[in-house]
């Protein structure tokens, strides 16, 4: 057998198995693929305005977010975002009292909230 | 680029940088009649490859010229012509070795092959189960050695090795220092990921680093391989059955897919342990030619030995101090077993290293160390740091058992046994028995006695080297088993006796299996780290698009999962973000304490002390792990959230 024949073969494994682990490695940084979260961030993160970004790679679709100060709800909307979207919310409130807190958590799952607040 | 076509390029890329100009410049300088076989070939022109990559990379960055794939394209392409002008002008060199310059045949019979690549299938099958877990890049290795080759491909330019940090002042307040060169990095670990990058425009998170770890180490695998033919050959002299590529294929079989995924090999791969793998691979080829120069009297395989020498040097540091070693005792050794005839010995030595090849070769490495570069560890005199008198507990030695461990336990086992073998057939194979004995016995001394060799190194990582002559010496005794059961059932009337060395072999052969493939199933992970990480990427892609040039960032290295590729999302600094490290570093005297003092306590009287002295004002951390003293503070606003990440800022 030509050693040449050999090499050739290892280097056609070796590609072939480089490819399967590629492939695994792209689909696990999907953040969508088989994954289920959202995230929500300011637009202006040392600024002061309340609009914020939510980052939906969950398989939920409705959303809801409310904004509170002192207690009282001031604002309390539905978001609409689609797996793998990232919106911008602009909060229809001005000088908002601090502290705030800004919460979104999908309609049907209250408990699975994330919150922002500004101090 | 879809999936396909990064593949494609990738892989041409990996073809065109990795082994091509190798390739051409032994095409160019030997012609057709090169005196290595069709896998010394291979490996050779992609250690070459490696070597002219960084040099030449290297010589355009200093001489401020950026780093493009057109730039080194030119460069490799000069270098070629440059080899093929010296081959028409040089004379042909006389044949100055006395065996095996002729075109050199490697065959393998039909099973010999056939094992070969079943051997070779399990290797990757088996390192491939662990790597599409383990290959998501989530290391911290492979996070720091991906930022400089990042900055590479970002700048065009060499790498500055500095980084800002935490210290601590005279008067006990603690801040942030200027950029201070640091010495654990070595430019040859990211060279080549950088001109891979620029030619097919990989990401470095991807598997992409992984990959390249990956052919790295199945290279180093064939090498060792190459190596054990090389020094079968010698042994065949004395026992006429020894076949040298049974012996290949046994050292393949023991270092292949037994032990396949324990450190060194996937683990390290996955870890993004580059200068140890590299070494892994470059260990064995400067062994094989300072072996064959040797024995065959070459000068050039001596010229190619010190080539290969001087691209570790600048590749990893450790391999090479480890080599270094190796290669004194090895002389020493050949010293003493050629006692009785010290004059050919001196004379041949002389004959193979006072040539025009080697001195030349050598000269040229020197001009580039003192007028180019030198590597990072010379600059910054950290060599003094690895030799003296060992300094902590983990550098004191390892037990034999964690040799055992550490090295395989049917390797370890049975390369002891291999060791008595060789020592008491060392006359009569003194080359092979020249280079195995020292290499073995020095690693030894070096992982479990480090202080008789003045050496301040963590033992274990030195213990990792041990496996690879343990190996061979495994591989000797099961081969020699062999052939001496052969010779007793070629007898006859002898089956009775005959079926006792066989049952030995059988036991020793489904031992080293059992171990070696417990050892994979024990290592291989339960589940991805990507869900995690995931997270780290996203909150640091959304920081890096809207921090200001003057936010500090601080983030915990315990609970956040890929932490070390944060940087690369930023670009800032080596240090940045800053990062609360293994809280067992805090209990170093004189250690800072701030950044774990800002996350622990930020509210405290040090922490607000820490904070503003530091300027950090962003903090990121796991909320399952830290959160109330954040949410507690009037000061902290929580600007970012999902479920394992929190972003605080002042």
């Amino acid at each position: 057998m030509k050693s040449s024949t050999l090499i050739l073969i290892t280097a056609f494994l070796f590609i072939l198995s480089t490819m399967v682990i590629s492939f695994i490695v792209d689909k696990q940084l999907d953040p969508n693929y088989q994954k289920n979260w959202f995230a929500i961030g300011f637009v202006s993160p040392s600024g002061d305005t309340p609009d914020f970004i939510l980052e939906n790679h969950s398989s939920e679709h409705s959303f809801r977010y409310t904004v509170t100060s002192g207690g009282k709800i001031l604002t309390d909307q539905p978001i609409e975002a689609s797996n793998g979207e990232a919106i911008s919310i602009h909060p229809n409130n001005t000088d908002l009292p601090k502290p705030y807190t800004i919460s979104v958590f999908p309609e049907n799952n209250p408990k699975k909230s994330e919150s922002l607040t500004r101090k | 680029m879809d999936f396909i076509s990064q593949q494609i390029f990738l892989f041409l890329s990996i073809g065109g940088l990795l082994f091509l100009p190798g390739f051409l410049a032994l095409r160019i300088c030997f012609g057709k009649k090169t005196p290595l076989n069709s896998f010394e070939t291979t490996l050779t022109a992609s250690a070459l490859s490696f070597g002219f990559l960084d040099f030449l990379m290297i010589l355009l960055g200093k001489n401020h010229i950026l780093l493009t794939p057109y730039s080194i394209t030119c460069i490799l392409l000069t270098l070629l012509l440059v080899c093929l002008i010296m081959r028409k002008i040089l004379p042909t060199p006389k044949d100055t070795a006395s065996e095996g310059t002729k075109r050199d045949q490697l065959h393998f019979t039909r099973m010999e092959g056939s094992l070969f690549l079943l051997i070779l299938f399990l290797t990757l099958f088996t390192k491939s189960i662990f790597l599409s877990d383990a290959a998501f890049p989530t290391s911290t290795d492979l996070g720091h050695h991906s930022y400089w080759s990042k900055g590479i491909t970002e700048t065009g330019t060499l790498p500055q090795y500095t980084k800002r940090d935490i210290i601590v002042e005279s008067d006990s307040t603690e801040q942030l220092s200027k950029p201070e060169p640091i010495a654990d990095f070595i430019i040859g670990e990211h060279l080549p990921f950088a001109a891979l990058a620029l030619f097919s425009g990989s990401t470095f998170i991807s598997a992409f680093p992984v990959i390249v770890l990956f052919l790295i180490n199945i290279l180093s695998l064939l090498a060792y391989f190459v190596l054990a033919l090389r020094l079968g050959e010698e042994i065949q002299k004395k026992f006429i059955s020894f076949v040298p590529m049974h012996f290949g294929l046994i050292v393949l079989f023991l270092q292949g897919p037994l032990y396949t995924i324990a450190s060194p090999q996937a683990k390290f791969v996955s870890g993004g342990v580059v200068g140890n793998t590299f070494g892994n691979f470059f260990i064995p080829i400067i062994l094989l030619f300072f072996y064959r120069a040797i024995r065959e009297k070459n000068p050039v395989f001596m010229g190619l030995a010190f080539f290969f020498t001087f691209t570790l040097a600048y590749t990893h540091h450790l391999s090479t101090l480890v080599l270094l070693f190796i290669l004194v005792a090895s002389i020493i050794t050949q010293f003493l077993l050629h006692i009785h005839s010290l004059n050919i010995f001196i004379r041949d030595w002389r004959k193979i290293i006072l040539h025009p090849v080697p001195l030349t070769i050598a000269f040229l490495c020197t001009l580039f160390f003192f007028t180019v570069a030198m590597p990072t560890y010379i600059e910054t005199h950290a060599v003094g740091t690895a030799l003296g008198t060992p300094t902590k507990l983990t550098r004191t030695g390892l037990t034999f058992a964690e040799i055992l461990s550490g090295s395989g336990e049917a390797r370890a086992v049975l390369g002891i046994a291999g060791l008595v073998l060789i020592a008491l057939f060392a006359r009569a194979f003194k080359n092979t028995a020249g280079l195995l004995l020292p290499w073995t016995v020095i690693l030894l001394i070096m992982s479990m006695k480090p202080s008789l060799v003045f050496l301040d190194i963590p033992s274990n990582r030195i213990g990792s080297y041990a496996l690879f002559p343990l190996a061979f010496l495994a591989a000797f005794v099961l081969l020699l088993l062999s052939e001496y059961l052969q010779k007793i059932s070629l007898k006859k009337n002898l089956i009775l006796p005959a079926i006792l060395p066989a049952s030995l072999i059988i036991i020793l052969f489904v031992y080293a299996v059992g171990s070696g493939s417990s050892d994979n199933g024990g290592s291989l992970l339960s589940a991805p780290k990507s869900t995690e990480a995931v997270q780290t990427f996203a909150v640091s892609q959304f920081l890096s698009e809207r921090i200001r040039p003057e936010d500090i960032i601080l983030k915990d290295h315990n609970y956040l999962s890929a932490d070390s590729f944060m940087k690369l999302f930023f670009m800032r600094d080596y240090g940045f973000p800053l990062s609360r490290g293994y809280f067992k570093r805090y209990e170093t005297p004189g250690h800072e304490q701030c950044s774990l003092t800002m996350i622990a306590s930020p509210n405290t009287t040090a922490g607000k002390k820490c904070l503003a002295g530091t300027g950090t004002d962003i903090i990121i951390v796991n909320p399952l792990f830290d959160r109330i003293q954040f949410e507690k503070s009037p000061d902290f606003s929580r600007i970012y959230s999902s479920p394992l990440i929190h972003v605080y800022s002042l």
